[in-house]
């Protein structure tokens, strides 16, 4: 095996060496690229990374993300989410299950407005989780629905793994959005499936809430108030949605106008102020940042490991496998559902997608196709342990009664919903390809 | 040792400053970008230079931004052994990480200075007529971001230093066992970290 080969994988081994023994992700990185990057070449490679590290934080297309997060956090100001959750929860309350199912359906609301995976589930746990508890729900269960419906914001458009997956595959923002749009409702059903199913086989799991306590609030009042929270924001998203899928304006355009837009909503909730304003673009800020932190270290990495030949090794792997191109995606999907326990999302998309992207190229699978199974994988990443962000945030706000256990143990039914969905997309591949071609991309 | 955490407070409020300035770009972002859409929309124009702010105010936002965001957010750990090592070892870790990033930070900003050097000196400005010239004071903004990011990280290291030096905390004062995940540095988890 050439010298340089081996370094590449010495460089893997490193990268995983140094993040069991709990180094940042980022340091272990941007460590593993410089140090066998160096080994491998010595300076020459240096000199390619500022431009490398410039072009990331001057990619047009990764304007969208502050953009939308901007959105996001300001609409999560109106405090959306819990008006949301008082509503539908009165509706859906009457139902073995129901609550779960509100929770879900206002996952799927969330996800499309504010799209922020550590808001919605914060917000959603302080809300729903002691409420639930109350009513005697099953504890791992309430969990895992409310960890599993804060992720959903992940593949429901407009999502920042979208953005990004556009950028790296080479597709417009607009057809992957339009691509994931029916892959991320259909696994809402399931999931909304999932709940009723459990409320017929184990009702004493997911109680419903007693009518007595619906009814301190009348039908009329509550769809009124269900128009009045729910209407303005989901109206915006719509708009934003709608104008980038049918191709009127371009995505950051469209963005732009969503945060423009999420102003006025929360100023017509009567929330908005200069320092709501100020605590949104902090929000921002920090969080646009922290994705570049990851993204400018990954970008150290992935220079090195191409260099090193990294690439020429990952081909010789998929000439072992037997079958054809489908077995290659299975595998591909594997690797990147088994990494979704240790990294990020940001990282597997922007390290591993690219190392497949000239298999895929090669035998003209469809990269629309292939996007949505990956943002839907990469959605799973969220929920495994040790590395899922959903359970941080819930074990962040959960009382201190519910163990961690309980969460664990809450979210597997849901990664296994979830592999459903992705079998489904992969023996369906129209779910994702239909929208797109139907709309002319 | 109250010196060295005078030091450190200094260096986080320095880093929490910038960041508050730089956090007003996302919204002049989204102030231009929406000018600029409104503009070709209803009026049918606009111009190279402002929609090159566009880009340009994307750069101040990430570059900028960095050391803001490490100095609440935290780096990401990943736990699969730190957590069954001695709260001693855990420290002993944390402290030569935080060297590292030093290096690498530092080693990152070294190497973009001959980058901003040679826009410099070639003049060089946007290709298209009508766009922002001065392309070198956008790429200083990669030296200046990672010269934040490494007064934070020696910020961050000299807490580093402290946490191995001074004795460990009582038992309660732990963190609750932690779940794979952990935020390093001052920050806890806040509604708004997120992706």
């Amino acid at each position: 095996m050439p010298y340089t080969e081996v370094l590449a994988i010495l460089s893997i081994v490193s990268f995983f060496l140094m993040l069991a023994i709990g180094m940042p992700v980022a340091l272990t990185l941007a460590v593993s690229g410089l140090v066998f990057g160096y080994l491998g070449f010595g300076p020459v490679l240096f000199n390619l990374l500022p431009a490398r590290i410039f072009g990331v934080t001057a990619n047009y297309t990764l304007i969208a993300i502050p953009l939308f997060v901007f959105m996001g956090v300001m609409l999560e100001k109106s405090k959306i989410a819990d008006d949301l959750m008082d509503v539908i929860g009165h509706l859906a309350g009457g139902l073995r299950g129901g609550m779960g199912i509100g929770i879900i359906l206002v996952g799927v609301l969330l996800g499309a407005t504010t799209g922020i995976v550590g808001a919605t589930i914060v917000t959603l746990g302080l809300i729903t989780l002691p409420a639930l508890m109350r009513r005697n729900y099953h504890v791992p269960t309430a969990c895992g629905t409310i960890c599993a419906s804060g992720t959903l914001g992940q593949i429901i458009p407009p999502s920042t793994i979208l953005i990004l997956l556009a950028d790296i595959l080479g597709q417009s923002v607009g057809t992957l959005f339009a691509a994931a749009l029916f892959p991320g409702l259909m696994l809402s059903a399931i999931f909304v499936i999932y709940m009723l199913v459990l409320g017929m086989v184990k009702p004493e799991l997911v109680p419903p809430v007693t009518l007595a306590e619906r009814e301190t609030m009348g039908r009329g009042e509550l769809w009124l108030k269900a128009a009045r929270v729910g209407l303005p924001p989901v109206a915006l998203v719509l708009a934003v949605l709608g104008s980038i899928i049918g191709g009127i304006a371009a995505p950051t355009e469209a963005a732009s106008m969503g945060a423009l837009g999420s102003v006025l909503v929360v100023a017509l909730s009567g929330r908005f102020s200069l320092s709501v304003l100020r605590e949104t673009t902090l929000s921002t800020t920090r969080i646009t940042a922290g994705m570049m932190f990851i993204l400018i270290c990954a970008q150290v990495f992935a220079l090195a490991f191409r260099g090193l030949n990294g690439e020429a090794l990952v081909h010789d792997m998929f000439k072992w496998l037997p079958g054809g191109i489908n077995s290659d995606i299975l595998f591909m999907m594997f690797i990147i559902f088994v990494l979704g326990f240790f990294i990020e999302w940001i990282e597997i998309s922007y390290i591993v997608v690219p190392l497949f992207l000239p298999i895929l190229q090669a035998n003209n699978v469809d990269l629309v196709w292939v996007a949505a199974l990956i943002a839907l994988n990469l959605q799973t990443s969220f929920l495994t342990p040790p590395f899922g962000w959903a359970l941080f945030y819930l074990r962040s706000v959960a009382p201190p009664s519910v163990s961690t256990l309980d969460i664990y143990k809450g979210v597997v039914p849901f990664i296994l919903l979830q592999l459903v969905a992705l079998a489904f997309l992969f023996n369906f591949p129209q779910i994702a390809t239909w929208l797109p071609r139907a709309i002319g991309w | 040792m109250q010196a060295i955490k005078r030091v450190a407070d200094g260096l986080d409020w320095f880093i929490d400053r910038v960041g508050r300035i730089t956090g007003w770009c996302a919204f002049a972002l989204v102030c231009v970008m929406a000018f600029n859409v409104l503009l070709r929309y209803f009026f049918r124009t606009g111009s190279v230079a402002m929609q090159e702010l566009e880009w340009h105010l994307m750069a101040p936002i990430c570059l900028l931004g960095l050391s803001y965001a490490l100095l609440h957010d935290g780096h990401v750990k990943v736990d699969i052994l730190y957590g069954r090592f001695s709260y001693r070892t855990q420290k002993i870790i944390d402290l030569i990480s935080m060297v590292l990033v030093c290096f690498v930070v530092g080693l990152l900003m070294v190497l973009s200075l001959p980058y901003v050097e040679q826009s410099y000196s070639i003049g060089e400005k946007s290709p298209d007529p009508g766009g922002l010239e001065n392309r070198w004071i956008l790429k200083a903004l990669l030296p200046v971001g990672f010269g934040l990011l490494l007064i934070q990280s020696i910020g961050a290291t000299l807490r580093a230093f402290i946490a191995v030096v001074e004795p460990p905390p009582p038992p309660e004062a732990l963190p609750s066992p932690s779940l794979g995940i952990v935020p390093s540095a001052p920050s806890s988890a806040s509604p708004n970290a997120g992706h």
